[in-house]
């Protein structure tokens, strides 16, 4: 029975999908209000940790995530605000702009290289950020507020946590299976290789760029999707949500759970942020505080993240092979 | 019109001061510190308990703060960045785990709310029509003449010239007989305790927050970035070159003035890739 228990196997298939539906059940039965937000944010944070490692996996180390949780959420703010569209056409057109965004900003920033780009995509968020502070359309720095509450679809209602824990539970899914597909297929050994080596890759025939913007744009897809829900999740949206703060938390999430697997890594990661964040809001300043001593403490006793503890704990030391990266 | 001009010039001299330490460090660390913005408002920080809660004079106070958040600087480049081996992810997550750390270490201690800080001089000059505040003029002063003395240290003395020697080839200078582990932590002293200077003086002009040095990090990587990484008479011009963006555009164009700077630098790297004086960056092996 263990070798029918490999990553693509059917039984996994089930036993994956038996995992999320008895969660979700779970969590809409059982679980106190607080704990279902908790649950929301682990399921937002993930995607946006996932679309950060993407990024990585191209061999660019992205500063500024938040820039498209930003756009996405201003895109559904605006059309549901002052065009009144619908919220599921928001959300598509939303995550759409967001790629579009990404297309071009990433065919210009992703030939910058290493460093550069790093510092580049931080200050290209904060210039998008203090733009939109600026601007009176958007609400200047009071942000859009008074989002409408989404008309149900069928049993599932948006004036509930629950509603919203299933939309964004779907998303992940969503997010997951792509990464998970991307990963484990021909593209993620591209990936991979260019990750590697940029220049080695080209000279095999691989025009990096192509599958750089491609990572970028799709990364920028699933992190605009989820900023777009989360805008509306949240009901107000504000330039000061998207500080470089945020952008360093999508990848404390990626670091923390490993990045050495695409899904778990973030996802492990996720929950552990985000069971911080939600009792130590209060005090502020703790959060940043504790993420910051956790992030150098990750990256000296533990630089594969929480999910090389699995290893230890089956006593398979260097079982699942790490991409490089 | 005198009064945005002298705005500009001490802007524009901290903004040196800001990007030069950064340029120090980056040239031992080989990857951007990121909390470099934050060493510079922990230095303004440090700078109002000694300044304002124990009350010494402005000098005593100003070396206090370079001593001790420079202490800060060497000490993590000597604790945490050495021990990584110079490979560039986990520098980078160790820099931005500093730099969260230093931030909510702030907030902790000083509470989220913005204040202003203690000038050194007050008072006013109307020159014709323009009103000019004395503190500016000597915020200015001040920075250049530290940027006077930090010239002649890495042109003339020993010690600076190890320094330009390492940020060149750290095996060739080991190799002549520098020891590279005391100047990195030399230079990255001498880096932080710059942006500490600057923090003191722009944030006296501007206002003090514990959230500021994202914003300073993003001004001095704008100004590295466009004067060439590693290049400090490149930082130097840079520095004016935004300085005008956040001085004249700041007044002129009003609230969009982040862009102008953004946009400066953006038309110049694509003529000029590397920056204005930027050499091609080595790697370290």
């Amino acid at each position: 029975m263990k070798m029918t228990l490999t990553k693509t196997s059917p039984a996994m298939k089930v036993l994956t999908a038996v995992l999320i539906l008895g969660f979700i059940a779970f969590a809409h039965t059982f679980l106190p209000h607080r704990w279902q937000h908790i649950c929301i944010m682990w399921a937002i944070w993930s995607t946006v940790g996932m679309g950060w490692l993407v990024i990585l996996r191209v061999g660019q180390f992205s500063a500024g995530q938040a820039v498209f949780l930003c756009i996405g959420g201003y895109a559904a703010g605006v059309l549901m605000l002052k065009l009144n569209a619908p919220f599921w056409v928001a959300l598509v057109l939303s995550a759409i702009f967001c790629s579009v965004v990404a297309l071009i900003v990433g065919a210009i920033i992703l030939r910058l290289k290493g460093l550069y780009f790093l510092v580049i995509s931080l200050v290209f968020s904060e210039i998008v950020r203090l733009t939109i502070a600026a601007t009176d359309y958007l609400g200047a720095s009071e942000g859009l507020w008074d989002m409408p509450i989404p008309k149900k679809i069928g049993p599932v209602v948006f004036s509930t946590k629950q509603g919203w824990l299933y939309l964004f539970v779907f998303i992940l899914i969503l997010a997951a299976l792509t990464f998970w597909r991307m990963e484990n297929s021909r593209t993620g050994k591209i990936y991979a290789y260019i990750g590697a080596s940029p220049d080695l890759a080209q000279s095999f025939g691989l025009y990096f760029m192509k599958y750089r913007v491609q990572a970028y744009v799709i990364s920028a897809f699933f992190t605009g999707l989820v900023g777009a829900a989360l805008a509306v999740y949240l009901g107000a949206i504000n330039p000061e949500g998207f500080t470089f703060y945020y952008s360093l938390v999508a990848q404390i999430v990626a670091i923390l759970g490993g990045v050495g697997s695409i899904v778990w890594g973030p996802l492990l990661g996720s929950l552990l942020y985000n069971v911080f964040d939600e009792y130590l809001v209060y005090i502020p300043g703790a959060r940043s505080l504790l993420m910051g001593l956790l992030l150098i403490a990750v990256i000296f006793f533990l630089p594969e993240g929480l999910i090389s503890l699995k290893n230890s704990f089956l006593k398979k030391k260097g079982g699942n092979p790490v991409v490089p990266h | 019109m005198l009064d945005i001009f002298i705005f500009w010039i001490t802007l524009s001299l901290n903004y040196v001061l800001l990007a030069t330490g950064l340029t120090l460090t980056v040239s031992v660390m080989r990857v951007v510190n990121l909390a470099h913005g934050n060493f510079y408002m922990a230095g303004a920080y440090a700078f109002l308990v000694f300044s304002e809660r124990a009350g010494l004079p402005y000098g005593v106070a100003l070396l206090l703060s370079i001593l001790l958040v420079g202490g800060l600087g060497m000490f993590v480049e000597g604790k945490l960045y050495r021990r990584l081996g110079g490979r560039i992810e986990p520098s980078i997550i160790c820099m931005s785990g500093v730099l969260l750390a230093l931030e909510g270490l702030a907030v902790l201690i000083f509470g989220p709310d913005i204040r202003g800080l203690r000038p050194m001089v007050t008072g006013t000059v109307s020159v014709g029509r323009s009103v000019i505040s004395i503190e500016r003029v000597s915020v200015a002063i001040i920075a250049l003449l530290v940027m006077a003395a930090l010239y002649y240290f890495l042109k003339y003395s020993r010690l600076g010239k190890s320094i330009r020697a390492t940020a060149q080839d750290r095996e060739a200078a080991s190799l002549m007989g520098v020891n590279v582990n005391l100047i990195s932590s030399l230079s990255m002293g001498i880096g932080t305790g710059l942006a500490v200077i600057a923090g003191i003086q722009i944030t006296a002009v501007y206002h003090l927050s514990p959230f500021v040095g994202v914003g300073a990090l993003c001004t001095s990587i704008l100004i590295i970035t466009l004067g060439g990484m590693g290049s400090i008479l490149g930082a130097f011009l840079a520095a004016f070159i935004i300085g005008v963006c956040d001085s004249f555009g700041a007044s002129m164009i009003g609230r969009y003035y982040h862009l102008l700077s953004f946009g400066t630098v953006m038309l110049i790297l694509l003529v000029k890739p590397l920056g204005l004086l930027g050499i091609p960056f080595v790697e370290r092996k």
